[in-house]
């Protein structure tokens, strides 16, 4: 007799995906994003439904404040769950704020943001009342730069209840989380990544922006730049890396030179999990093109610029901004020599700043609160920022009718325009409504001298201009 | 050592010892949802879909032998199927998993049919070079996959709504539909599985994994049985890479690189070689281990608890876990086969079944 059992068996797997396939057709329902139009002409409604769900107020703190959330066209009723509670994660005490950063592998070195914002935690609750008297706890989970972890990360986070999340680092992970940040309508506030994306506000309102230059500004910088320098032309080939954000470097930088003398002659792309571009650059090199722009970022910036330190193509190296850390470029070598880069933060540890108060005692602060941290690598006091920003827009939240509830966390978010030291003159973190989703649109380029970054142009600003889409 | 029962296979005693076995992890699997939170909740869901994957790796590594590192290129064909079909084509995520289990079926005879010739290690690299490669095919056919940014379905858009029959809320309940959905899936293939390995092909697979060639000289066909059971092996994990996708809402080539074949082989040993429960286990532990090490400090003291534990469970209990959990039982209650003359009816049978159960 024949064995069929294998025949029959695949036959009832196959039957059993048959049955799946036909009951269940009406799982997949879909439902609208958040809908602009109605909401925007019926405050009330909003007002209702936010006012009776944080459980609190007066007739009057019920209209004011989503006025702003209908203006940013959306609906707490319609578009969040029917069990959301606008003030989770906020005690008498305590603020939950949640976040996901690589504290393992290739990308670990970025978890260092994370060592800035706890250090401003401690500071603000030691000497600054925390806000208003709660205190600000942050709960930073480890996905080793995969977005799969991120996602489940964010699911704990949610779980564990955080009021919001801030400073989720890297484009792919946050681009993983997005969708399930907003449809829950908790703040996704301040992701660590300059990718455009995160400025479309009619899209993801409960989405906004970090303090890192947009890609597309930086990329803007870097076109308007080599039009200056090299007015007879001038063939460009880039390193980039194999994602959306080395992606969005190509696009935007494309865009800003058409109609110019300047080319993008060649891209070599490489996988963000190798940190070695050796062989990228020696194919590059063979083009013996007048500029390098290493659209990548961490450990690849290093090695790309070792590699061409170690030949004889010697171009104008431009560096993604995302490297903008000390320990990239030292350990370059001389290869990193007169590599240029866009900043519109300042090195604070460098001793121009010595008679600057706001940094003299900004230092003081991080001696104090982040002693065994590495304040010289950037990363730090843009950790420390990131915790300025959000307590900032916190106690801005917490002035508007309803307190410290997520959807006042938005309007104030939103409204964000915050000064400090770190930043250049002229460079503002500041964010409008609908109207302005960018923080930092403005940068000036640096030289990488060996041994310290020194300007090299004035700042280009281009303050209000960003768009989402090319 | 003489346990305290002895129960007699086919005698009363033992069957009542069977049915309160299955109502408690029934009633277990019941409770979840009530007694963990959604964030738990959804990784009971995600080992439910892993235990299917480990059990397709089992039916290869366990029951025939041989070693695949492939197997979390078969899950990321499964996820990246769903992924696409439901977030690009509006397809609901039930009707993907025929489809992922039919691709990861073709592939998987692809697969099997060089496999025949090459043996131990020289299988693991051949279908390490599946998993390598899976990755980087991903970033290359970007415009489909979204290349290393990876597949998000836009859950905004596309929801797993728990229908009005289940009692539950459409939205905030959904994690318990699929936990449900997954759940069921799983059990459904978990049955399929045993009463496979309890047929004649799955005699003949263990035949075939203890010597080759007394199976051949007995009539068993090598070429076909390992050929199949490496097609079936490899729908399960896209199956389970489908199940996986109604829980995670993001695939990534990179989430379904070398690491993800180790998991599963982890999970395999860890869990219990040729078991059907080490099935689950395995499962079980490849998502919660991680989860429970988190507790100990998140980061790199976390991996190293993981990788500490295992070792542990390893030097400790060869056989896995589900060989400790056997152990474990043996104290108490003792299952003896049927006095002889019964028995000698059914022995071949009665072998078998003790087989799957190891």
């Amino acid at each position: 007799m024949k064995d069929t059992r294998w025949l029959k068996f695949a036959a009832a797997l196959a039957a059993l995906g048959l049955l799946a396939a036909a009951c269940g057709d009406d799982s997949g329902s879909t439902t609208k994003p958040a809908a602009t139009g109605p909401a925007a002409t019926n405050p009330a409604a909003t007002g209702t439904a936010s006012g009776s769900a944080s459980g609190s107020g007066t007739a009057s703190t019920t209209t004011a404040a989503p006025t702003g959330l209908a203006a940013l066209g959306i609906d707490i009723k319609k578009d969040c769950p029917s069990d959301y509670k606008p003030d989770q994660g906020v005690s008498a005490t305590e603020i939950l704020v949640g976040q996901s950063v690589p504290k393992t592998g290739p990308s670990a070195t970025f978890s260092l943001l994370t060592t800035g914002m706890q250090a401003y935690f401690d500071y603000a609750n030691a000497e600054l009342n925390g806000v208003n008297g709660k205190k600000l706890k942050l709960i930073a989970l480890d996905d080793a730069y995969e977005p799969e972890k991120t996602v489940k990360n964010v699911n704990d986070l949610i779980s564990q209840g955080v009021f919001v999340t801030s400073g989720i680092l890297g484009t792919p992970n946050n681009l993983a989380v997005r969708e399930t940040l907003n449809l829950k309508c908790v703040p996704h506030l301040y992701p660590a990544t300059g990718a455009p994306d995160w400025g479309d506000v009619d899209k993801y309102p409960w989405t906004v922006a970090g303090a890192v230059i947009p890609y597309n500004v930086e990329a803007k910088i870097w076109a308007d730049h080599l039009k200056k320098t090299f007015p007879n032309g001038a063939n460009v080939v880039a390193l980039e890396m194999n994602n959306s954000f080395g992606a969005d470097y190509e696009t935007w930088f494309k865009k800003y030179i058409e109609g110019s003398n300047i080319k993008l002659t060649k891209v070599e792309k490489h996988d963000p999990a190798t940190a070695d571009v050796t062989n990228q650059i020696t194919t590059l090199a063979a083009t013996k093109a007048d500029v390098l722009i290493d659209m990548t970022t961490s450990s690849a910036c290093t090695s790309a610029m070792k590699a061409v330190g170690a030949g004889t193509w010697k171009p104008l190296q431009i560096v993604s901004g995302t490297c903008k850390t000390s320990i990239f470029f030292a350990a370059a070598g001389d290869g990193a020599k007169d590599a240029i880069i866009v900043a519109a933060t300042k090195e604070i540890t460098y001793p121009e700043y010595d008679a600057d108060a706001a940094i003299k005692t900004w230092r003081e602060q991080l001696a104090k609160y982040a002693k065994d941290a590495p304040v010289t690598i950037s990363l730090v006091p843009t950790g420390w920022t990131y915790g300025e920003i959000l307590r900032d827009t916190l106690l801005r939240a917490e002035k508007l009718p309803g307190g410290l509830t997520r959807p006042n966390v938005l309007v104030a978010a939103r409204q964000t325009d915050f000064k400090s030291p770190y930043f250049y003159d002229g460079v503002q973190a500041k964010l409008n409504g609908k109207t302005d989703g960018y923080f930092l649109e403005a940068g000036r380029l640096e030289k990488w001298t060996g041994t310290a970054f020194v300007k090299l142009t004035e700042l280009f600003n281009y303050e209000g201009t960003t768009k989402a889409k090319p | 050592m003489a346990a305290p029962i002895c129960l007699r296979t086919g005698s009363h005693a033992h069957r009542a010892y069977q049915v309160i076995g299955w109502l408690l992890l029934l009633a277990a699997i019941a409770a979840v949802p009530m007694a963990f939170s959604q964030s738990k909740v959804v990784l009971f869901s995600q080992a439910a879909a892993f235990a299917v994957a480990v059990l397709g790796l089992n039916i290869v590594t366990g029951y025939s032998g041989q070693v695949s590192l492939g197997h979390s290129a078969f899950m990321g064909v499964g996820a990246y199927t769903t992924a696409i079909l439901v977030a690009d084509h509006d397809w609901s995520y039930f009707t993907t998993i025929p489809l992922a289990a039919a691709i990861c079926f073709a592939v998987g005879i692809l697969v099997g049919i060089p496999a025949l010739r090459l043996k131990g290690l020289y299988l693991a690299l051949a279908t390490l070079g599946l998993a390598v490669i899976f990755p980087n095919l991903v970033n290359k056919l970007d415009s489909i996959t979204g290349g290393s940014n990876g597949k998000n379905i836009p859950v905004r858009r596309i929801r797993l709504n728990a229908p009005s029959w289940t009692g539950l809320k459409a939205r905030e309940d959904g994690y318990i539909w699929v936990y449900m959905v997954v759940v069921a899936f799983a059990a459904v293939l978990f049955l399929l599985a045993r009463n496979m390995i309890q047929s004649r092909s799955g005699r003949a697979l263990l035949a075939l994994r203890d010597n080759a060639i007394g199976a051949e000289v007995s009539g068993v066909d090598l070429a076909r049985h390992k050929v199949l059971a490496f097609g079936i092996s490899a729908a399960y994990a896209g199956i389970a890479g489908s199940l996986y996708m109604f829980t995670i809402t993001n695939a990534t080539g990179t989430a379904y690189s070398l690491n993800r074949s180790v998991e599963l082989l982890t999970g395999v040993v860890i869990g219990g070689l040729a078991s059907l429960p080490g099935s689950l286990l395995g499962g079980l532990l490849v998502i919660f281990l991680p989860d429970w090490a988190k507790n100990w400090g998140d980061g790199t003291l976390a991996g190293a608890v993981y990788g500490l534990v295992l070792i542990a469970i390893i030097a400790l209990y060869p056989s896995g876990v589900a060989g400790l959990l056997r152990r474990m039982r043996s104290l108490i209650v003792e299952i003896a086969p049927k006095s002889q003359r019964e028995a000698s009816s059914e022995s071949v049978r009665e072998t078998v079944e003790e087989r799957s159960d190891r």
